[in-house]
């Protein structure tokens, strides 16, 4: 059993930390809470792709290039998505203006004819994800630390309010606001606590592992003062002859068995150098962060990521994202991943009206005092 | 109706509270407005930051109003979740006129997530939260004399010394993301991802745990102090030799609390070690188990049994 004095610190280490973070958790919960749904919520709020037909063979890639080159012959086009279940369109994310990156739009083309449909009503879902994961404004380290502070509460908070089976079942209505707020607090931890743990090891995972890896890189690379740049690639006399993408699809399929593409993001489109990164699901397989880089003039594989091949690491790496999101057991999962979301919000709002009842009752006892000393005999 | 102590909460009181409870109705008024944006602005399909400030704007003209309608915990909330439903349902409502996708869940979802914020708002009352006893408002302090405001940078020197590594770990914190972000071309990026690492996992547990610990404080304060040197030397920057400088003189002020700590203990024989007086103290500022705090809810919650939460 914990000392007195292990408790105290325990106890202060939780108020404080829920206290700093509070808002921005309730923030970020809430948020997380809503993009289970990202993917219904941009198909709810794009009406004019809600009436297009679902197709078992959508047009190829090059197709799809094609249309968007034809009415935007200067854009530069750097992600198109797959149709799938949910959305039965390509997406094409361009940069009208190559040289303005503030001009990237998001394009709508039918998959069953190549016809390039125009911008989309809107991007609801990628806006509530920027919250969630940015905070829109910041990268994804700051959500990354919260995510640490939630273990720090989760860890302090099981210790504190050890007695976990009567807390469980305790409720007491019709008491001061304290007392609900502290019984809902408990109550609301230990039931999700499972869930908690899970979201706040991934989300903290997810939010840091750039920083980590870019901390790593930078220590141990052999000189760090003044960094090497990096060998510029030969020039070819002329412009690269068209690249085609639906071969280079079937070789990443060959390079992954089972994946199911999901984006392909193209580098130096046309010009020297190209590359052509697929990545997506695997079929079958939990996994998410399937990826296939492939050199665009030589037709050459360059990378290949498949975690059902790669070390301890890199298996557990894929595992964080469809944890966290939930998005792997269809629409029963996300509700409750949508209902269990709300329960870390739930306790960073009832914690901080705890701490404000408490500091009221201090305020008020301070003025007590001195009535009640004149009072006293 | 004689006035409750929430009256006697300050604005700021009032707002914290209001802030949480405008985030749910700001993310529906944003999902309202990218039905209908208004015209002349950049598209939805650039994805624009006016949006994101939008958001912003109304969750804090939302927070506003809720703190000024809502004088009193259980109004404030009552406004929130009633706000929150006509929203929902206002959502509802638009997915069937403009013939919306997913108009069956959506409608179904909108409108069973609005019934339920009314029945919260109908559950909240004295027969769930018992309204706090009247107390009469404290006099209202007299203007500062010249001597109280001269004590007042006292105290704020007073507060900065006392809570310097925090302030320290703020600072590395922040000049640390700066290089990682806003300046983000090696070697500052690398220099400033170790630097957030450093002040996260080291140092703020360093000066988190002082109170209890300062020789294992004073240990990651110095680890903290030589990894920021390292990186100097290796990135030959300055910030990161600057930013080490003033923990040595925090590492040894925590060493120094260690050994008097460790003296009194000797020679006093029972007497309260410091660092366990301090932690009572911010057990007894924070702890809503403590005597004090209990008290004072047995004066207003007579009935109340000894508190179970620890």
């Amino acid at each position: 059993m914990a000392s007195r004095r292990t408790l105290n610190l325990l106890f202060t280490l939780h108020s404080w930390a829920g206290l700093v973070t509070g808002l921005l958790l309730f923030i970020v919960c809430f948020s997380g809470a809503v993009v289970v749904f990202k993917n219904e919520i941009d198909r709810w709020a794009n009406p004019s792709l809600g009436r297009l037909p679902t197709v078992a063979q959508p047009v190829s890639l090059d197709t799809v290039l094609a249309s968007v080159q034809q009415r935007h012959p200067q854009a530069e086009v750097e992600t198109l998505q797959l149709p799938d279940a949910l959305n039965p369109a390509y997406l094409v994310f361009a940069r009208l203006q190559p040289a303005d990156a503030a001009s990237r739009t998001k394009l709508a083309v039918r998959a069953d004819t190549g016809e390039l449909l125009g911008p989309v009503d809107s991007q609801l879902g990628q806006f509530l994800r920027s919250l969630h994961v940015f905070l829109f404004f910041g990268p994804r380290w700051i959500v990354g630390f919260l995510g640490v502070a939630m273990l720090v509460l989760i860890a302090t908070g099981i210790v504190i309010h050890r007695k976990i089976l009567a807390e469980l079942f305790t409720q007491r209505w019709g008491r001061s606001l304290r007392v609900v707020m502290s019984d809902l607090h408990k109550s609301a931890g230990i039931w999700g606590l499972a869930f908690h743990l899970l979201i706040a090891f991934t989300g903290a995972w997810l939010g840091l592992a750039p920083v980590f890896e870019r901390a790593a890189e930078y220590l141990t690379a052999p000189s760090a003062a003044v960094p090497k740049k990096p060998a510029k690639a030969a020039l070819q006399a002329s412009a690269p002859p068209p690249a085609t993408l639906q071969p280079l699809l079937l070789s990443a399929q060959q390079a992954v068995p089972g994946l199911l593409p999901r984006f392909a993001s193209l580098q130096r489109w046309g010009r020297p150098g190209a590359t052509v990164r697929f990545t997506g699901a695997i079929d079958g397989s939990l996994y998410s962060t399937a990826l296939v880089q492939i050199d665009v003039a030589s037709g050459r594989v360059i990378q290949v990521l498949d975690p059902r091949r790669g070390g301890f690491w890199t298996r557990f790496n894929g595992l964080m994202e469809p944890l966290h999101f939930g998005d792997f057991g269809g629409l029963g999962l996300k509700t409750l991943y949508f209902l269990l979301g709300m329960t870390p919000a739930f306790l960073s709002l009832t914690g901080t009206l705890i701490w404000l009842d408490g500091r009221r009752q201090r305020r008020a006892g301070r003025a007590d005092a001195p009535a009640l000393a004149a009072t006293a005999p | 109706m004689k006035p409750s102590a929430s009256a006697n909460l300050s604005w700021g009181e009032r707002l914290l509270p209001a802030l949480f409870a405008a985030v749910a109705p700001a993310v529906v008024a944003a999902a309202l407005l990218h039905l209908a944006p208004p015209p002349g602005l950049t598209p939805l399909s650039q994805r624009p930051m006016w949006v994101a400030w939008t958001l912003i704007g109304v969750w804090l003209m939302l927070a506003t109003a809720l703190s000024l309608a809502g004088r009193q915990d259980a109004s404030l909330w009552r406004w929130a979740l009633g706000l929150l439903a006509a929203l929902l349902a206002l959502v509802a409502l638009a997915t069937v006129m403009a013939g919306l996708p997913l108009a069956g869940p959506m409608v179904m979802a909108c409108g069973g997530l609005a019934l339920c914020m009314l029945g919260l708002a109908r559950c909240i009352g004295p027969q769930r939260v018992r309204a706090e006893r009247a107390r009469p408002e404290p006099a209202p302090p007299g203007p500062a004399q010249p001597l109280q405001r001269a004590g007042v940078w006292r105290r704020t020197a007073r507060h900065l010394v006392r809570h310097a590594g925090f302030w320290l770990c703020g600072a590395l914190t922040v000049e640390s993301f700066r290089l990682a972000h806003i300046v983000a071309v090696d070697p500052q990026r690398g220099v400033g991802m170790v630097g957030m690492l450093l002040g996260f996992f080291v140092l703020l547990p360093a000066v988190s745990l002082a109170p209890w610990f300062p020789r294992v404080a004073a240990l990651l304060s110095l680890t903290t102090a030589a990894g920021l040197a390292g990186l100097a030397w290796r990135s030959g920057l300055a910030s990161p030799a600057l930013l080490a400088l003033p923990l040595l003189p925090l590492a040894a002020q925590q060493l120094r609390s260690s050994w008097r700590t460790a003296r009194a203990a000797r020679s006093g024989d029972g007497a309260p070690r410091a660092h366990d007086g301090r932690s009572d103290r911010h057990a007894h500022a924070h702890n809503d188990t403590h005597t004090r705090t209990h008290t004072h809810s047995a004066q207003s919650d007579r009935s109340m049994a000894p508190e179970t939460s620890r």
